[in-house]
Formats: C-alpha cells, sequence, structure tokens
C-alpha cells in the first residue's frame, strides 16, 4: 500500500507504508519516487538557492530591471527575451 | 557571450564519470574548474524558454547531486562572460567551500500543515451583549479567533513534534506559507544517513485535529540552505 500526501494540490513523494517491504533510502531511488508539482519545482528554482551579488551578475528571474555595472547596460525581461533569440 | 551559472560543485572526480559527461552534454552544459570548485554552466544563448530550462535545471542539479555536493544557484543567473564569474568566485572562495562542506551528504524535505476546514468554521464565538462595544468585541473575535486558533494548533505540534524532527535534522527553517490553507511550512536539512529514522516519522500518525493534515515533499538539493 503506498500513501500519497498532497502539497500544494499535487501529489508528493510517496512511501511504503510497513506492511509492505522495508524501503529503500538510496538517494537516487528517493529522488525517482519523489512527484513533485512544477509550482514546487519552480518556487525552489527561480526563488531559492546561491543569489549572486555584485557586478558581475546581469539577471535573476524575479527582478525585471536589472542593476549592471558599467561595463554593461540596464536591461529588461523583454530585453533579455530579445537577446536569447538573438 | 554571457552565460548562465547552473550550480558550483565540489571537484571530486565526479566529473570524469562517463554518466555525468553524458548529463552535460546532453544539456550542452560546460564546466570550468576553479579554486578547487566545478562550475557548471550554459551559454546564455542556448536557453531554450525560462519555464522548460527551469525544470530542466532542477533535474540536472538533481542529478549532479547523485554524484557529488552541488550548490544550485539561483535560476537564471546571467553573468557577462567567464572572467565575470572566475572574479566573482575568487571573492568568494570560502564561503563557497565551506557552504558545501556544510551541505555535503544532506538532502532538504519541506514539512507543512495544511487545514482543510474553512476558517469562519474553525471556532464557534461566544454569545455576546449585542452592544455597540458588544459587537465591536464579537468583530475583532471573528477576526482572530481563527488566527489564534491555527497558532494554538502549530504550537501544540511543535511543542510536540518539533525536537522528534530535529533530532533526526541538521538544521530548520520556517518558511512563510506559500497558500492561505498552509498554516505552518518548515524545510529541514537531513543527513542523508539520518533518513532512514526521519522518514519513518513522517508515516507515523499525528496527535492533530481531524482537519488538520502534515505533508510533506522531497527529498531536494538543498535550495533553501545555500544561501551564501
Amino acid at each position: 500500500m503506498l500513501s500519497c500526501i498532497r502539497v500544494r494540490g499535487l501529489f508528493t513523494t510517496s512511501y511504503p507504508m510497513l506492511d509492505s517491504p522495508p524501503p529503500t533510502y538510496h538517494l537516487p531511488t528517493l529522488y525517482k519516487q519523489r512527484e513533485v508539482g512544477l509550482a514546487d519545482v519552480l518556487d525552489r528554482v527561480l526563488n531559492k538557492g546561491v543569489m549572486i551579488q555584485g557586478d558581475a551578475i546581469i539577471s535573476v528571474a524575479d527582478i525585471p530591471l536589472i542593476r549592471l555595472n558599467i561595463r554593461l547596460l540596464i536591461s529588461s525581461e523583454s530585453t533579455y527575451q530579445k537577446s536569447l533569440l538573438s | 557571450m554571457s552565460i548562465c551559472l547552473y550550480a558550483m560543485c565540489a571537484d571530486n572526480g565526479a566529473f570524469d564519470l562517463p554518466v555525468l559527461k553524458e548529463l552535460l552534454t546532453a544539456h550542452a552544459l560546460l564546466t570550468m574548474q576553479k579554486e578547487g570548485l566545478m562550475l557548471v554552466y550554459l551559454e546564455a544563448g542556448k536557453l531554450p524558454n525560462l519555464t522548460t530550462t527551469a525544470t530542466q535545471y532542477d533535474q540536472i542539479i538533481t542529478h549532479l547531486s547523485y554524484y557529488t555536493t552541488a550548490l544550485p544557484v539561483r535560476f537564471p543567473t546571467l553573468l557577462q562572460d567567464l572572467p565575470a564569474l572566475t572574479h566573482w568566485v575568487e571573492r568568494n572562495q570560502m564561503a563557497i567551500q565551506e557552504k558545501l562542506t556544510n551541505l555535503a551528504g544532506k538532502v532538504e524535505y519541506t514539512l507543512l500543515l495544511r487545514n482543510t476546514q474553512a476558517e469562519n468554521d474553525i471556532a464557534s464565538l461566544p454569545a455576546l451583549p449585542t452592544t455597540t462595544v458588544g459587537k465591536y468585541l464579537k468583530q475583532k473575535l471573528a477576526e482572530y479567533q481563527p488566527i489564534i486558533h491555527k497558532e494554538n494548533i502549530v504550537n501544540a505540534f511543535l511543542a510536540q513534534y518539533l525536537p522528534i524532527f530535529a533530532q533526526n535534522s541538521t538544521q530548520h527553517k520556517r518558511l512563510a506559507p506559500a497558500q492561505p490553507d498552509i498554516i505552518w511550512e518548515a524545510v529541514f536539512l537531513i543527513e542523508i544517513s539520518h533518513l532512514p529514522a526521519f522518514l519513518p516519522i513522517l508515516e507515523t500518525n499525528f496527535d492533530l485535529p481531524p482537519t488538520i493534515h502534515l505533508a510533506y515533499s522531497g527529498p531536494w538539493v538543498c535550495y533553501h540552505f545555500a544561501t551564501l
């Protein structure tokens, strides 16, 4: 029997209950068993992690206008999208 | 050419493994050795679109973490060029190495308490006189009682179970709940070797009101604990 728990409206990690074989705690297996929603992934990827500050940075996702040092320029999300196309 | 930095990893030789070489090649990722680190990046012009790449990004970081300690960088972080990146790494080398050491062999789990009951049903309000003051008090009680009720549930839960969670985790952080039905949310940093002790706890029956449920997600790469 599996227990499924909802987080933010989406099914997440399922783990075997006690009446089934002992669970495997091998990390890749746990990652594979993990079922997470896009919102959870984006919340972590876009809002967490190392935030590099300083002159070297061009943009981060949640700041539409981005400060650059004198070598660079002020840009925007739309400019960023255009730069990806060019 | 501007670059998109994905992760800073411990340079433990894992990047010589064919499986990692294949992963990097499949996603057009490049690596650079610097100060005992392996920097994983992509030429920014190769980013397809933000949503697709963001989900791929998590998969890549997760895959990297099987073989080495990966410090995820907030996505997308674009840098002017490689010299800009190396300059930044040189300035922050100590902090990066320290963080990689602290996060080695650890993953994070999110735990949350969700209330499935509508807020205005949480507690019945006491009978109060129908005077102006009585009406005012009733209005304020209606406003604050659900908050107090939720806080009481959370406090009782934390008093009973937080020491048990904490015993099997290295560190935890309380998060601001992302949705109104979530009354408590926290992320726990757990050593992989402690997972056999930690995960069964989450499957036990918690002493909670019938409308409150504990949910969890994980394992995740240590996004919440990667701040330098």
